[in-house]
């Protein structure tokens, strides 16, 4: 591309935004059965009546306008949303709750049931349209010595679409000995969760969250870094793990797949390194379909910049948002990939919202900065 | 579901938002924007088989969403224009300058023939080569180049797109 199209490309892909509406693949289905049906009558009506025009008006005007019904299996905002809000440190400590998206309204709020003082240090969330698994980490320690990590523990609980909130229970394969998860990654479906901890080098477990099976991906690099955010996606060659963080030099993201065989992260694929748009970034996800990758952090006019990066070619596709409220602490993908929920800025100027149109949408709950959140 | 419905289900999933983007370069309405894209993938599932096994499908796709546009084009009413989409909630941003600039792409967009702003859209915004351009049009890479020439030229010469272009840079 000339300089001319580079800059065309630029604009428009900033231009655009994003489409306010999906296209499932059950209302391409239920067009293309309509298609057929139609075809099917107009040819019958035509040998039937010859020059009937009103059937074959018919089946060109039904075809060419979309039916109510088509929208009712698009993907839906979630409904609810997992948010930590902070404690003052002594006598306030960190609350979990569910919030509703649409009120912020609380549909429950529990407590990590191990005996240990420290809140949720991860979570993650991945679920079917009717309801959400969220995923925490929370830190285990010995009754007489709060303050002394000895492990963690990963609980789950499920939200329905109304709003029901499940018991808090132990997830299958979730009890990590002298381990303390750094972050959490679900897949779309909630089946698989990777877990990245710290135990003389950088380890990612992919564990199966019904059997509890585990398979363990080692780092060698990032060399001096850190890993900064895990994904989980369905990708053609089956379950793919991308790990993204720093490295010595930069930032990048590796994938491997499938994620639940385990071995080495560094013999993964790179899927981008670096990236000027954002020259500081903060997090990295893949989406569900292991195409496209959310990259968000710092830009350079002390502001935010959400982007979204082709996983084959490693470019930039479009931005999804630039805000200029100071810096992005994460970002999360709800388990459909297309509903990006954003934080950051300072306590007395946070943001805290959804991306739409390239716009931030606020999310009505906590005034101010979570110490963590998903949905 | 088989093989063929998983895989046609992937590709819906990956590529729809992308789609719709390209869609909305040629309509300049989002709602006009979904139809094409359903209608075009409704049109690839019929023979989504015959496709994967002979054709790429993303070619297949972006040929039969240009087909179905000049179609529609060529109707009579293609002339009706949907009016910008107002946000139903506050937002942070200066949401009345992104409208505007969004209008302005479109009704700089309506200076080019359909064939222009094909070849302009696939190449720009799919970013998709001048061999891949000419596959989707069935038409030869020169004419792809000298298309995208002409294109280049009018868009050149369009004062709001050149404040655009600089608004963006800075």
């Amino acid at each position: 591309m000339n300089e001319m199209e580079l800059e065309l490309s630029r604009l428009f892909n900033a231009v655009i935004g994003e489409p306010p509406g999906q296209v499932s693949v059950h209302a391409v289905r239920r067009r293309a059965a309509r298609h057929r049906r139609l075809t099917y009558v107009t040819a019958t009506a035509a040998l039937a009546v010859a020059g009937s025009l009103g059937v074959a008006f018919a089946s060109t005007t039904t075809t060419q306008h979309r039916s109510a019904s088509d929208h009712k299996t698009a993907a839906r905002i979630p409904a609810y949303y997992f948010e930590q809000t902070p404690g003052n440190g002594t006598t306030r400590p960190p609350v979990n709750t569910i919030r509703s998206t649409a009120t912020g309204a609380i549909a429950g709020t529990f407590k990590c049931p191990a005996p240990s003082p420290f809140p949720v240090s991860a979570v993650a969330a991945g679920g079917s349209p009717s309801s959400t698994t969220f995923f925490m980490a929370c830190s285990t320690a010995t009754k007489n010595h709060p303050h002394r990590v000895t492990g963690s523990k990963i609980y789950e609980l499920t939200v329905s679409r109304s709003g029901h909130v499940s018991a808090l229970k132990l997830m299958p394969g979730g009890t990590l000995a002298h381990q303390v998860p750094m972050d959490l990654g679900a897949s779309p479906d909630g089946s698989e969760l990777a877990v990245s901890d710290y135990v003389s080098g950088y380890r990612v477990l992919v564990i199966n969250t019904k059997t509890g099976r585990q398979a363990v991906w080692t780092a060698d690099a990032p060399g001096g870094g850190e890993l900064q955010s895990l994904s989980l996606s369905f990708a053609d060659r089956g379950r793919e793990l991308a790990a993204f963080g720093r490295v010595s030099g930069g930032t990048e993201m590796v994938s491997v797949s499938p994620a639940w065989q385990g071995g080495n992260l560094d013999s993964g694929h790179v899927v981008f390194s670096g990236y000027q748009d954002v020259p500081s970034p903060v997090a990295a996800i893949l989406s569900p379909s292991g195409k496209t990758v959310t990259l968000g952090g710092l830009d350079n006019r002390a502001g935010s910049r959400v982007v979204s990066i082709n996983a084959v070619t490693g470019k930039m596709t479009r931005v999804l948002l630039t805000i200029r409220k100071g810096g992005l602490r994460f970002l999360a993908e709800d388990p459909s990939g297309r509903f990006i929920l954003v934080v950051g800025g300072y306590t007395h100027n946070a943001f805290n919202g959804w991306i739409k149109n390239g716009n931030l949408v606020p999310l009505p709950g906590l005034r101010g900065l979570p110490n963590t959140e998903t949905w | 579901m088989n093989g063929q419905e998983d895989e046609f289900a992937r590709f819906v999933e990956a590529r729809e938002r992308t789609l719709q983007r390209t869609a909305w370069m040629l309509t300049g309405d989002w709602a006009l924007a979904e139809d094409l894209v359903q209608t075009a993938l409704a049109k690839a599932w019929l023979r989504w088989e015959r496709i994967t096994r002979r054709d790429d499908p993303e070619i297949y796709v972006r040929r039969a969403m240009l087909n179905t546009w000049l179609t529609w084009r060529r109707r009579r009413w293609h002339s009706e224009k949907a009016s910008a989409e107002l946000p139903d909630s506050a937002a942070p941003g200066d949401l009345a300058a992104e409208i505007a600039a969004r209008e302005t792409v479109r009704q700089v967009l309506t200076r080019l023939t359909d064939k222009q702003r094909a070849v302009l859209v696939l190449r720009v915004v799919d970013d998709l080569s001048e061999a891949q351009v000419a596959q989707v049009l069935n038409c030869a890479v020169g004419t792809v180049k000298s298309t995208m020439s002409q294109a280049l030229a009018k868009l050149r010469g369009d004062q709001r797109l050149v404040e655009l272009m600089e608004a963006e840079r800075r």
